[in-house]
């Protein structure tokens, strides 16, 4: 296959300062949850993006001084020579596939509390730091100014002695001492950085020149810039102060990176953005410089990127999530593939790993991360290593997964689907509002599946024990999913809620299953909404019952709505939704019995008990394994062999219910893992501390 | 000096198995902040506990497999043989001083949800991950079960090779072998569920493997709670111990030691705040009834007569410490050296429990050399001699001050430090006055001590100094440690720029009026945007004396910053059940004297509160003004200043009492002392093969 010549376009150089690359697309910088503390994890991991076609590789946020470290979260670290080679691996990972790298310093001021450094974060004013720490910055003298200048400089020889072809000025995201300079929220200073935008603007510029002149000879120095704050009057706007920045630094920058801010905007959920959602703020850049310019927008069209670089917004296409659920993307639409592209859901399940701290991981692409670690690359699989015939049972996410995987290692399978629908639980969720992405977990893998003649897939299949042994293949593998329990039992009650077992007490599952009319339910207000579970589910079911009209109130023992969400930067926008549509909250109460129009609450601090009347509950608490299919087969074990069976397994949530990227996970380490050697105590390779250097 | 006849007991040998303490102290496995992660940084820190004294040193929770990954909190491991070196190291470095080096060895359960390592958790049952991520364990089955005991076996014969003395068996906390001994959790039918006797059947099995794979050599330890109700819990003092006796009817001699906590970790490292020293005498009195081996258990013990009388009345064998041995690691050495005016007591902050919630190595508010010995070569004992002859002024006599005079007095500086007030101790003192806190009072009171035994540090009161004043002291170094001041204009984190409709009345009171008992004579907005202890301690003191207090918050719980030390639990609890009103996710947009007007911090929409005072707690502006007037004096060149002029402490930035001692500290420590400023400190990194 050959690339549509409509594509032709995104394959064109763009110079940047002295470096050209090969096709316009840039992978901007994007944390990982590697940085410092997994670094061969985190060069591995850049090298699959390069060998996937970016034409420029970037660094996460990379920390330049003891004095402004994110501890306990992990990004990059180059506070001195010593970190050198950790990142001249990743720029040769890179260029090994004739990509450009990128090295983006950061300088976080009250955004960081230097827990790990202990030492006194300085601000452009003296103000307590973010994240509620009982600490406050110091406000920069001069000295400060000069020092931070000079640890820039230091950053970028250093990136350059590493390799790097392209050093950042970094103005983006509130989280950077540029950007806290240049706001009016934030600096209230009175001297020459202080006042007007021609002062506020001066450290963002000087720290332009100096990274030029120390490495502008061999390095593209580029800019990233928020362009609009989202906060109207309040914050930076495109056509207000951000865009007087651009035209003031216009060209003195080789590239333009442009987004929104903050974080939870640029990198906004499917949920509540679509794709391209940015282009309205950043389209004006091009027309006030000559120099390149990238945004990003989770773009996954190829026909939309290529109508950004016609229209005149963009010169490159920039991506982090994009880039994440599929490395290989520029290829595949190089290669006329589209229909391989694993499409990103914006479910920013990859930004919970770097907030917990922990390497990457993404929904649909589950080698991410587990590159170097695991030996996973996302396009390439061993191949089979026996004539083993599988029987997948159940295609929700893991199971769809395995048979892919499987089937890309030449496996003979067979997967048996229960309902009509493939997908199961992805194909029930994205009939939610919001998440209709979320449906291309399934459609990646169906289109697979499709291309696979040694897949056979067999619908409105449900399958008993018998059946099972009848069939007669070797490794029998279970992803029969998971229900949601009606009993109340979660994390802040551990026996069944009394009452639990009359008609009005539902779960989710009676809103997603495919037959589901709202007229069987019988649904009468006031609805309860008991959500111990604490992602996003409770939250929905709220936003759809108050849609239709009923009276809701959400209950939950934690303090807000969606807890888990503020690690997927969705919790504010979800409360925010559900208080402006009169959804009623109740925070910090436990459910402690159930009646016939009552529900009632306790205060999980003084266990004072209240009545709520209740004319429906739901119960959003935890989700029980379908493993019934498991068990029958294992009572039946004698008769395994002779029917030719070899082993049982069970995946995804029938194992232990758990995230889509946790199911789709496991349907792929099942298939990469038959016939290999099982690893003797830890299954991946680690990456420990140093013992002997000083 | 030599040790007080009285203390004798406290320094007798106990055997452990086959292995011999040297003395009572007990230093429980406790975390760090470090694990697995930063191994250098953790086997010296463990070091100076052994250097002081200690007769046992353990680590923190061990993980034993990758499915007990506890991530982004860093524990230990003994995953693989890689693992080895890095305990070895501190292992190594215990022994050089005579104590026994423990390993709590862990399995996680549904407490550990596995981001890391991408494990499913193993759990008793299935339930969801109880840290709060959206994923559930899955129910053990038979193969599991002994995958499980394999696991800890290998782990245990690793920490022979890493030349442990010690192991424990981790069973309480709510980790995997207390899910399967609690009638709640554990709902199998199997021989693993049901009766008591199937229920600890793993614990039992566990203890044997054990034994059998070490114990030869080594002793095996058991930490386990005394309340085996598992599930709810009683108030503080009175024990609901469940099936305990039974328990130990059963299984109450196999291990070498019975390590004894309870279930409710907020009373078992109780902040100083609710909890007193001793706390759990009366979950424990019982247990060396029911069993003849040595028991341990902790309780902030810092007075070595309460530790001699918990020997003597029989409740235990050894006097356990983790927060006492982290503010003062030579407390065994002082007391067996009579110096017991020496001692950093614990003042119960739990600002070290911070760093391990945030996953940096753990700080201490007393002990500013925590988690510093390694990477910047701090000894909390010694200090090297003074670096010249130069004379050090010291302004602010505060935690700051004092820890600055104090640690430069004992290098040897001729110090003068001079206090604008009567008192010395700065915001110590102040702060110790509120309700639940006179603990802090001992930042000064250890400070004061070691003063008034160094000649070369004179303390001036009542001198409040100008530039000029500073200047004609004529000192070689001059260092301003003036604190800071509540702000008034609402000015925080969630209003950068101030509250534009609070006007400048004398209806709104800071938190130094308070101090200086100036209260409010009718109903009282506190406006916490501070999120630690002050709102809620301010609260409780006002409502205390009848005053209508409504306690508003921005964030979605009161005092939320206070999770991390469990000051939030307790103080909400309270200040319900003393009927102060809480008003959370609510900005405050103004107030004029009648009311108080909020913004709801999602929808923005307006409610307001009668009010006739306001208090706001929200930020602090550092008193630079004498900083800043020498500054301005030596610009003029008129006359000679000093070599130097630092600020340290509040009065460079407003922080927590920790950050003061450290600033104070390290000031005293890096005069005169050559130091990379871009490279003060050495830091664990990864092992990173070139190419």
């Amino acid at each position: 296959m050959t690339r549509d010549p409509r594509y032709d376009v995104l394959f064109e150089s763009v110079q940047i300062g002295p470096h050209k690359t090969k096709n316009r697309f840039y992978q901007v910088p994007h944390c990982n949850g590697m940085g410092s503390a997994y670094p061969s994890s985190m060069a591995e991991m850049r090298g699959i993006k390069a060998e996937g076609g970016w034409s420029v590789v970037c660094t996460e946020e990379v920390e330049i001084h003891h004095t402004s470290e994110h501890s306990p979260l992990i990004e990059g670290r180059l506070w001195d020579d010593r970190d050198i080679p950790v990142f001249a691996r990743m720029a040769e990972k890179i260029h090994a596939h004739g990509a450009l790298a990128g090295l983006q310093p950061a300088y976080s001021s009250f955004t960081s509390a230097n827990l790990y450094s202990r030492e006194i974060p300085m601000a452009t004013v003296h103000r307590p730091v973010e994240q509620t720490y009982p600490i406050q910055a110091r406000a920069m003298d001069k000295d400060d100014i000069r020092n931070l200048r000079r640890w820039h400089v230091d950053a970028a020889v250093r990136a350059q002695k590493a390799g790097f072809d392209i050093v950042y000025d970094y103005c983006g995201h509130d989280m950077s001492i540029q950007m806290h300079f240049l706001s009016r929220r934030h600096n209230r200073r009175s001297d020459e950085y202080g006042g007007s935008l021609e002062n506020r603007v001066r450290l963002f510029r000087e720290i332009l020149y100096d990274i030029k002149d120390a490495v502008g000879d061999r390095c593209a120095v580029a800019v990233r810039f928020a362009v609009d704050e989202l906060l109207g009057e309040e914050g930076l706007t495109c056509d207000g102060e951000a865009r007087d920045v651009v035209e003031m630094l216009a060209d003195l920058p080789d590239l333009w990176d442009v987004n929104v801010s903050e974080w939870s905007n640029d990198s906004s959920t499917s949920r509540f953005s679509e794709q391209n959602a940015q282009s309205d703020y950043t389209a004006f850049v091009k027309k006030v410089t000559q120099k390149p310019v990238v945004g990003v927008g989770r773009l996954t069209s190829p026909d939309t990127m290529v109508s950004l670089i016609k229209k005149g917004h963009l010169d490159l296409i920039g991506a982090a999530r994009p880039s994440i659920a599929d490395p290989f993307l520029p290829r595949k639409i190089e290669e006329g593939r589209l229909e391989d592209i694993r499409e990103c859901i914006g479910c920013n399940i990859c930004v919970t790993a770097d907030f917990l701290c922990t390497p990457l991981r993404c929904t649909q692409n589950p080698t991410m991360g587990e590159e170097w670690r695991r030996g996973w690359h996302p396009e390439k699989i061993a191949a089979k290593k026996s004539d083993a015939s599988l029987l997948v049972v159940g295609a929700g996410p893991a199971g769809l997964e395995c048979a892919r995987a499987l089937g890309q290692r030449g496996y003979a399978v067979t997967l048996a689907e229960q309902d009509n629908a493939l997908g199961g639980r992805v194909t029930k969720e994205s009939r939610l509002p919001g998440l209709s992405e979320w449906s291309r977990v399934r459609d990646y893998r169906q289109l697979q599946l499709d291309k696979m003649v040694n897949v056979e897939v067999y619908r409105n299949s449900g399958l008993s024990a018998d059946q099972v042994q009848d069939f007669g293949a070797r490794h029998v593998v279970l992803a029969t999913g998971s229900r949601w329990r009606g009993d109340g039992v979660g994390r802040a009650v551990l026996e069944p809620v009394p009452g639990h077992d009359l008609p009005h007490v539902l779960t989710p599952d009676a809103f997603l299953s495919v037959e589901a009319n709202e007229s069987d339910l019988h649904l009468s207000g006031p609805v309860v909404i008991y959500d111990d579970d604490h992602y996003y589910m409770g939250g929905i079911l709220a936003e759809i019952l108050r849609g239709k009209g009923y009276q809701v109130t959400l209950v939950t023992p934690a303090a807000d709505v969606s807890n888990f969400t503020h690690n997927t930067m969705e919790q504010a926008r979800i409360q925010t939704r559900l208080l402006e549509k009169e959804v009623s909250i109740k925070p910090h109460r436990m459910l402690e019995s159930i009646k016939v129009g009552t529900v009632e609450l306790a205060c999980i601090y003084t266990e004072r008990v209240e009545e709520l009347a209740c004319g429906t509950l739901i119960l959003v608490t935890a989700r029980l394994p379908n493993d019934d299919l498991y068990y029958d087969l294992l009572s039946d074990q004698d008769v395994w062999s002779d029917a030719g069976i070899e082993s049982v397994t069970r995946i995804g949530d029938c194992l232990a219910p758990g995230t889509i990227a946790a199911a789709v996970y496991g349907g792929h380490r099942y298939a990469r893992e038959l016939d290999e050697p099982i690893p003797k105590g830890v299954p991946f390779r680690r990456e420990l501390p140093q013992l002997a250097i000083a | 000096m030599s040790r007080d006849p009285r203390y004798d007991i406290l320094f007798e040998p106990v055997s452990i198995g086959p292995v011999v303490a040297k003395n009572r102290f007990y230093q429980v496995p406790h975390c760090t902040g470090s694990g697995w992660a930063r191994p250098r940084t953790l086997a010296s820190m463990r070091e100076t506990k052994a250097a002081g004294g200690w007769a046992v040193v353990n680590t923190e929770y061990c993980s034993v497999h990758p499915s007990c990954d506890d991530s982004p909190y860093p524990t230990a491991s003994l995953w693989d043989d890689g693992d080895i070196r890095s305990h070895a190291l501190m292992t190594e470095k215990v022994h050089a001083h005579g104590a026994l080096a423990g390993v709590e060895l862990c399995i996680g359960g549904a407490r550990m949800a596995n981001l890391g390592t991408r494990e499913i958790a193993l759990g008793v049952s299935s339930i969801p991950n109880l840290a709060g991520n959206p994923m559930q364990s899955r129910a053990m089955d038979k193969s599991d079960i002994s995958e499980v005991r394999r696991w800890h076996r290998n782990a245990a014969l690793r920490a022979k090779k890493a030349d442990f003395d010690l192991v424990y068996i981790y069973a309480t906390h709510g980790y995997l072998l207390s899910q399967f001994m609690s009638p709640v959790h554990n709902s199998r039918t199997d021989e693993y569920g049901g009766s008591l006797e199937n229920r600890i059947r793993l614990v039992r099995e566990i203890i044997e493997d054990t034994k059998e794979a070490i114990g030869e050599s080594m002793a095996v330890a058991v930490r386990f709670s005394s309340e085996t109700n598992s599930g709810s819990e009683g108030e503080d003092g009175h024990p609901m111990p469940g099936e305990t006796e039974d328990i130990f009817g059963m299984i109450g001699e196999l291990p070498d030691l019975w390590d004894v906590t309870v279930n409710d970790y907020s009373l078992e490292m109780g902040l100083s705040r609710f909890v007193p020293e001793g706390a759990l005498e009366p979950y424990v009195a019982g247990i060396k009834s029911m069993t003849s081996k040595p028991v341990v258990t902790v309780g902030r013990f810092t007075s070595p007569d309460t530790m001699a009388s918990q020997i003597k009345r029989g409740i235990v064998d050894f006097i356990g410490a983790a927060r006492p041995s982290i503010a003062d690691p030579y407390l065994p050495t002082k007391i067996e050296e009579g110096r017991l005016e020496d001692i950093r007591e614990c003042i119960g902050c739990n600002i070290c429990y911070m760093g391990d919630g945030k996953g940096v190595p753990i700080g201490c508010t007393q002990n500013p050399t925590m988690s510093e010995e390694w990477r910047r070569g701090w000894h909390p004992e010694i200090i090297p001699a003074k670096g010249s002859e130069s004379r050090v002024l010291v302004v602010g006599a505060g935690p700051a001050g004092l820890e600055a005079s104090h640690a430069l007095g004992k290098r040897g500086y001729e110090v003068m430090l001079a206090e604008a007030s009567r008192e010395l101790g700065g915001r110590v003192t102040r702060e110790a006055r509120l309700p639940g806190l006179s603990a802090w009072i001992r930042v000064r009171d250890y400070r004061l001590q070691q003063l008034e035994k160094l000649l070369n540090v004179e303390v001036y009161r009542e001198s409040e100094l100008t530039a000029e004043d500073v200047l004609a002291v004529g000192a070689d170094h001059v260092v301003i440690a003036t604190g800071a001041t509540w702000r008034a204009d609402g000015f925080g984190p969630s209003n950068p720029g101030g509250v534009e409709g609070i006007p400048s009345v004398e209806t709104i009171l800071t938190p130094d009026d308070i101090m200086a008992d100036r209260l409010p004579s009718g109903p009282t907005v506190i406006f916490d945007d501070d999120h630690y202890y002050m709102g809620t301690v301010l609260a409780e003191l006002l409502s205390a004396q009848g005053v209508p207090v409504t306690l508003v918050t921005p964030a979605d719980a009161i005092s939320e910053w206070g999770e991390f030390t469990t000051d939030r639990w307790r103080a909400q609890t309270k200040l319900m059940e003393m009927g102060v009103d809480l008003v959370v996710a609510h900005n405050l947009t103004a107030f004029d004297g009648g009311k108080v007007t909020l913004s709801c911090q999602y929808t923005g929409r307006e409610k307001s509160i009668e009010a006739e005072f306001l208090l706001p707690v929200t930020a602090r502006v550092p008193n630079g003004q004498l900083y800043r007037d020498v500054q301005d004096l030596m610009a003029k060149g008129e006359v000679d200043g000093p070599k130097s002029l630092k600020r340290i402490g509040d009065c460079d930035a407003p922080s927590i009492i920790a950050a003061s001692t450290f600033a104070g500290h390290r000031y005293a420590r890096e005069l005169d002392a050559a130091l990379d400023r871009d490279n003060p400190l050495k830091h664990d990194r990864v092992f990173f093969q070139e190419g």
